[in-house]
């Protein structure tokens, strides 16, 4: 495993996380930093612990043992504080289908007391950036596709601009402009000194975008690697990924 | 074909996997149906008894029973072809498909003619079975009595084709139209109210006189026996099904084929447009203005608008929530007639105000069936629990605002039939006021409770309704023997109330500190769907 040192301030910590269902343990005592500026991907097997571990962090699961931080804030301690910080987006579209795209997205703002004129304007410019017609917006949402829906989570989740981004596999049901668009966007939100921590069953899309990755393994991450310092590490991404589970 | 017909009995009846609850299914379904032709037979028998001296009224009964059978299965023949043809995922997974549409649509036409026979075999046979019982038809009447459901479908059928199309273009634009679908709503529960109104006042008026022979005048069974020429297909159908009259099979049959003829074109011609073209309804483009609301006001408005959009709860809470006052007044006010007329009257004087308790009771009932409608507070959410759970809210805020805004609109809703039933003097002031307190004390302690198992919901494992079905009746129930045990032994009543208040705040304590004191942790517990 290979440790990268920071200067930069770390946005996400997880120390010792453990999770169990039952008496399936599903985490053991995970440990991970992602830092300021930089695009993480977080990879591993169906069923391995991803969703979980993101679940834990974003205060949407109870875990067992363990302390995460985001931003600083502890997610057990002072959840408010961790929750205004982060916008998040799962593989599901979870919007009310009630509503129409305007209403979720003004529910959202609300939530998040963003000012009017950053309503607005983060609003146009996210839908513009995801091809989302404006007009659109005023029909319910269960009219909406898989992908118009995912899109209009997508737009919720940076619409209070927070400092971390997480994407729990952000592309499915995604047509292929749309994720061009998405990579670029989370790459540009990376460089504006913001963290985005992604997960993708999509190992040439991390390996391509990510700054560095991490492979969970067993309830613990098994592989940590700097992309941007082990260029050859990307081209063989796919391959350690395999390696990692005893496949060849 | 048979793999087409599979699909489609699955499409209709699901495709339940654990064997226990099929089982259940169908015995519970059995045993409603059970019921249903044991009231059907029963009735129509009674009334045979009672009329069949006099000339043509026993045909005319056996035609108005047919009628409304008749009725109930061209409804289930409209939804359940609407079901078949119109099912946006079965279009979707039949278009890339190697079958034809001819074969698709015969199929579809198969199941639907197997299913309003078995439909039309249950209710119409038992009718055909107690009429030729009570006139001593021949082997040859049962045996005819067969191809009744073959005839029917070419009509019945035939209708509800010719309506599905219009019905899946109104439900489409219901969808998307929520003032509509609101008048709509209330329109059928205020007609439903009237209907039942109107028998519940017969039934008042038969328990009043003691005597059923107050239904059957001679105005009411000649206005029965003139209807019968309305009463399409029907009359045809008893004409040759039952009067044997040979004559009528020639018009029974020539409409009734035109009638299917019209449908099936118009439903053929409809499930092609729909295979091909998606059919939506625009609406108007308003203009989004950006506004920025409270936190506590969005998450009102969010809980709002899944109460009044969501379908499922228009009908069964907001839509009850209105008819409430009305329904509780016919009720309550026919009941009190009933129980103090007759011999029930003379009986009730052992029981000194046993009326003003039994109107708190059904208060009770009412506020509780309605509050059930919307008490699915984490259920509702479904896939967007994740969306409560990662928002920066406290979830103690969360969860009063779900708990208090249905609970608002039911004490709403209950406050205005307590204000009617006073100042219609269906109730005295002491009962008012009492009836206020219980009611109100029952209504937050079934809210609480229903929150608890509703925060209880853990992933594969749904949420249980014990406990709310206690609260809801057997709290009420037992409340009303205690109090109606204390008055039979003549307690003063402002006592027997005071007691009635103490038993039911009993009842109410530890549910709401419980929750109080365990939410937060219930909600953190709560499983997200990924």
């Amino acid at each position: 495993m290979e440790n990268t040192v920071s200067q930069v301030n770390t946005m996400i910590s997880i120390k010792n996380l453990h999770k169990s269902y039952g008496p399936k343990v599903v985490l053991k005592g995970l440990n991970l930093d992602v830092y300021e500026g930089e695009l993480f991907g977080f990879i591993g097997r169906n069923g391995i612990g991803k969703s979980t571990t993101i679940d834990c962090m974003i205060g949407s699961k109870r875990f067992s043992k363990g302390l995460i931080t985001l931003s600083g804030y502890d997610i057990t301690l002072d959840p408010i504080q961790a929750k205004k910080t982060f916008g998040y987006v799962s593989s599901e579209p979870t919007c009310y289908e009630e509503m129409t795209g305007y209403e979720f997205l003004e529910f959202i703002a609300s939530i998040y007391q963003i000012s009017e004129g950053d309503f607005r304007r983060n609003a146009e410019y996210l839908c513009n950036r995801l091809q989302l017609n404006l007009d659109e917006l005023s029909n319910q949402i269960a009219n909406y596709s898989h992908g118009m829906k995912q899109k209009l989570c997508l737009v919720a989740s940076l619409l209070h601009s927070p400092k971390i981004w997480i994407l729990d596999e952000p592309t499915v049901g995604l047509d292929i402009m749309a994720v061009e668009e998405l990579k670029k966007m989370m790459r540009e939100y990376a460089n504006h000194g913001n963290t985005v921590l992604v997960t993708s069953h999509n190992i040439d899309l991390v390996a391509k975008l990510c700054d560095r990755v991490a492979i969970i393994n067993d309830g613990v991450v098994a592989s940590l690697f700097d992309l941007n310092k082990n260029p050859n590490k990307r081209l063989q991404l796919s391959k350690i990924f395999i390696e990692t589970y005893g496949g060849k | 074909m048979l793999g087409l017909l599979a699909k489609d009995f699955k499409l209709l009846f699901g495709n339940e996997k654990s064997i226990a609850k099929t089982l259940l299914k169908v015995l519970s379904l059995i045993i409603c149906l059970g019921c249903f032709i044991a009231i059907e037979v029963f009735l129509f028998t009674q009334i045979l008894n009672k009329i069949s001296k006099i000339n043509n009224a026993s045909n005319a009964f056996l035609c108005l029973f047919l009628s409304i059978v008749s009725i109930l299965i061209i409804a289930s023949n409209l939804s359940r072809s609407s079901k078949l043809f119109f099912d946006e995922k079965d279009i979707e997974q039949l278009s890339n498909k190697p079958v034809s549409n001819s074969k698709i649509i015969t199929s579809k036409m198969i199941f639907l003619f197997l299913n309003h026979y078995v439909t039309s075999a249950v209710f119409v046979f038992p009718l055909l079975i107690a009429y030729g019982k009570k006139f001593g038809q021949s082997l040859m009447f049962y045996y005819t009595g067969i191809f009744y459901p073959m005839f029917s479908f070419l009509s019945e059928m035939g209708i509800a084709l010719i309506l599905v199309y219009p019905y899946y273009i109104l439900k489409k634009y219901l969808k998307k139209n929520i003032i509509l679908r609101y008048v709509l709503t209330f329109g059928i529960l205020f007609v439903g109210s009237y209907l039942y109104s109107k028998i519940l006042g017969l039934f008042v008026s038969m328990v009043a006189s003691n005597s059923i022979n107050t239904l059957f005048t001679t105005e009411n069974i000649s206005f029965i026996i003139g209807l019968r020429r309305y009463q399409f297909p029907t009359n045809l159908l008893t004409s040759v099904f039952v009067e044997k009259n040979k004559i009528a099979l020639l018009p029974l049959l020539l409409i009734s084929t035109g009638i299917f003829a019209f449908g099936c074109s118009i439903t053929i011609f409809a499930y092609r447009y729909v295979c091909n073209f998606t059919i939506n309804f625009k609406n108007k483009t308003k203009v989004n203005k950006f506004k920025v609301s409270s936190v506590t006001l969005s998450l009102i408005k969010k809980e709002l608008t899944v109460l009044t959009k969501n379908t499922n709860y228009s009908l069964s809470f907001v839509g009850l929530l209105v008819v409430q006052p009305f329904l509780a007044y016919l009720v309550i006010n026919a009941i009190n007639t009933t129980f103090t007329n007759g011999v029930l009257g003379y009986y009730l004087t052992l029981f000194p105000n046993f009326i003003p308790l039994l109107d708190i009771l059904l208060l009770m009932l009412f506020t509780s069936i309605i509050g059930q409608g919307a008490s699915q507070y984490i259920t509702m959410e479904k896939k967007t629990i994740k969306v409560i759970k990662t928002i920066p809210v406290d979830c103690k805020k969360q969860m009063k605002i779900k708990l208090w805004i249905p609970l608002i609109l039911s004490f709403v809703s209950f406050v205005i039939t307590i204000l009617v039933l006073l100042i219609g003097k269906i109730i005295t002031f002491t009962t008012f006021i009492f009836g206020f307190i219980l009611v109100t004390i029952l209504l937050v302690t079934y809210c609480y409770v229903s929150l608890i198992e509703e925060l209880s919901i853990r992933h594969h494992k749904h949420r249980s309704t014990i406990k709310s079905t206690l609260v809801a009746y057997a709290l009420p129930l037992l409340y009303f023997v205690i109090v109606v045990g204390l008055s039979y032994f003549n307690m003063n009543i402002y006592l027997v109330h005071l007691i009635g208040i103490v038993f039911v705040s009993a009842g109410g304590i530890y549910p709401i500190i419980y929750c109080i004191k365990h939410e937060r942790d219930l909600f953190l517990d709560l499983d997200t769907v990924n």
